[in-house]
């Protein structure tokens, strides 16, 4: 057997520290630059206001708070049930046969017309 | 064809029905119809609903059934006449005087005083929880339309009651149909007054269906220019080129919302009525009349 040169253990263990090291700074950038796509996402959306500390109100509007702002509740009017549009007659009226004269008196008895009807009468009231 | 006449609710009412042996039956029907709408409805019985219902403006009150209905069909009155047609005018009527059953109101002459009328948006309906409440100082009057609705609703239980036949029932000159027509239809004479005779100025018409209606101004009048229907801008009675309109429409309640809403329409009410395609017949002052969508035209003199 021949010797193994004794330069390559430390040259393989170089390499993987360095690999080691180029793992771990892609990990934290990869971290990094997501935290900070989050920051920049949560300013972006309506509805979150910079400020962290919710308990202290602002003491002036901001304009970022101005085009946020949720609207108040829209009014409400009563309900006042069916409100169906005024319907027509399904036929219009019609005018009434004008009252015909009597029959001439016939020389042979003839059947008793059938009377007219009374029309009721629709009058204010 | 068989009818039956008597009064009740200060009117008369009247009920036809195609089928003579169909008459009892139906005429109790209506009568229990109305004796319900009056214990519910009346401005001038101190124990009906509507007045115990009026004595607690300001509070949110259930009620009935049938006076939700009654206040509902008034409110939907106003919204499609924007206003015009408006319940809330009650405090306007006791101050002209009609405060007690026509029949006692005190005739004679009399200052007119205006009332500043509330306005139907304020009323609020509850249908689910089936409550209502009155702002406080306002007196409802359902006076123009629980009538018509009456009406229809005796009409229809009248023929329900009556299987088979077609009734007709007339409530102070507010006329609702249901059922079958009669061959030719059912006669109407429209006039001033329900309670003219025949021979009074006027047209007679068939109807097949659905009601007809009549406001007017010569009637229910006790002073000079006072009568009962109140333009709710104004808190007074309504000044209107016209002194009788009648309507034909689907159901009396409707002929009857449009009848009293084209006279405080005054000029322009013909529009109106044209626009909603209601056959009606509206005369003047002067006694001309004008005839709307496809009312016939008349064959004598009104």
């Amino acid at each position: 057997m021949g010797d193994v040169p004794r330069s390559a253990p430390s040259r393989r263990d170089r390499a993987i520290l360095r690999a080691r090291r180029l793992t771990w700074a892609v990990v934290a950038a990869t971290a990094g630059l997501a935290s900070a796509l989050s920051v920049v996402a949560a300013s972006a959306f309506k509805g979150h206001a910079r400020q962290t500390a919710a308990a202290a109100p602002p003491a002036t509007t901001t304009r970022a708070e101005s085009r946020v702002r949720v609207p108040g509740p829209q009014y409400v009017p009563p309900i006042v049930g069916d409100d169906q549009p005024l319907q027509p007659p399904a036929a219009p009226p019609s005018q009434a046969p004008q009252a015909s004269p009597p029959p001439a008196p016939a020389p042979a008895p003839a059947p008793a017309p059938q009377p007219q009807p009374q029309p009721q009468t629709s009058g204010g009231s | 064809m068989t009818a039956a006449s008597w009064s009740a609710l200060g009117t008369t009412v009247s009920v036809v029905v195609s089928d003579a042996g169909a008459l009892p039956a139906a005429r109790r029907a209506v009568e229990a119809e109305l004796a319900e709408l009056d214990a519910a409805c009346s401005r001038f019985r101190e124990d009906s609903e509507l007045m115990r219902l009026n004595a607690r403006a300001g509070e949110t009150v259930r009620v009935s059934p049938r006076l939700l209905e009654a206040i509902a069909t008034a409110l939907r009155a106003a919204a499609l006449t924007d206003g015009i047609v408006d319940p809330t005018v009650g405090n306007a009527l006791v101050v002209l005087g009609y405060d007690r059953d026509f029949s006692l109101v005190r005739r004679g002459p009399s200052p007119l005083t205006a009332v500043r009328v509330a306005g139907w948006a304020r009323i609020r309906i509850d249908h689910a929880g089936r409550s209502v409440r009155v702002p406080r100082g306002v007196v409802l009057d359902l006076g123009a339309t629980a009538k018509a609705l009456g009406a229809d609703r005796a009409a229809a239980r009248a023929a329900q009651a009556a299987p088979g036949a077609g009734v007709l029932v007339n409530l102070g000159g507010d006329i609702a149909t249901a059922g079958p027509a009669p061959a030719g239809g059912w006669l109407v004479r429209v006039t001033d007054d329900h309670r003219a005779p025949l021979d009074a100025p006027g047209q007679t018409v068939t109807i097949g269906s659905g009601g007809l209606a009549t406001s007017s101004t010569t009637v229910r009048r006790w002073g000079d220019g006072v009568h009962h229907i109140v333009d709710p801008r104004s808190g007074l009675p309504a000044v209107s080129p016209w002194r009788t309109v009648s309507v034909c429409a689907a159901t009396c309640v409707d002929a009857n919302i449009a009848s009293t809403a084209a006279l405080v329409l005054g000029e322009r009410a013909e529009d109106w009525l044209e626009h909603n395609g209601l056959p009606a017949r509206l005369v003047g002052n002067d006694g001309l009349t004008a005839v709307t969508a496809a009312w016939p035209r008349e064959l004598e003199a009104a």
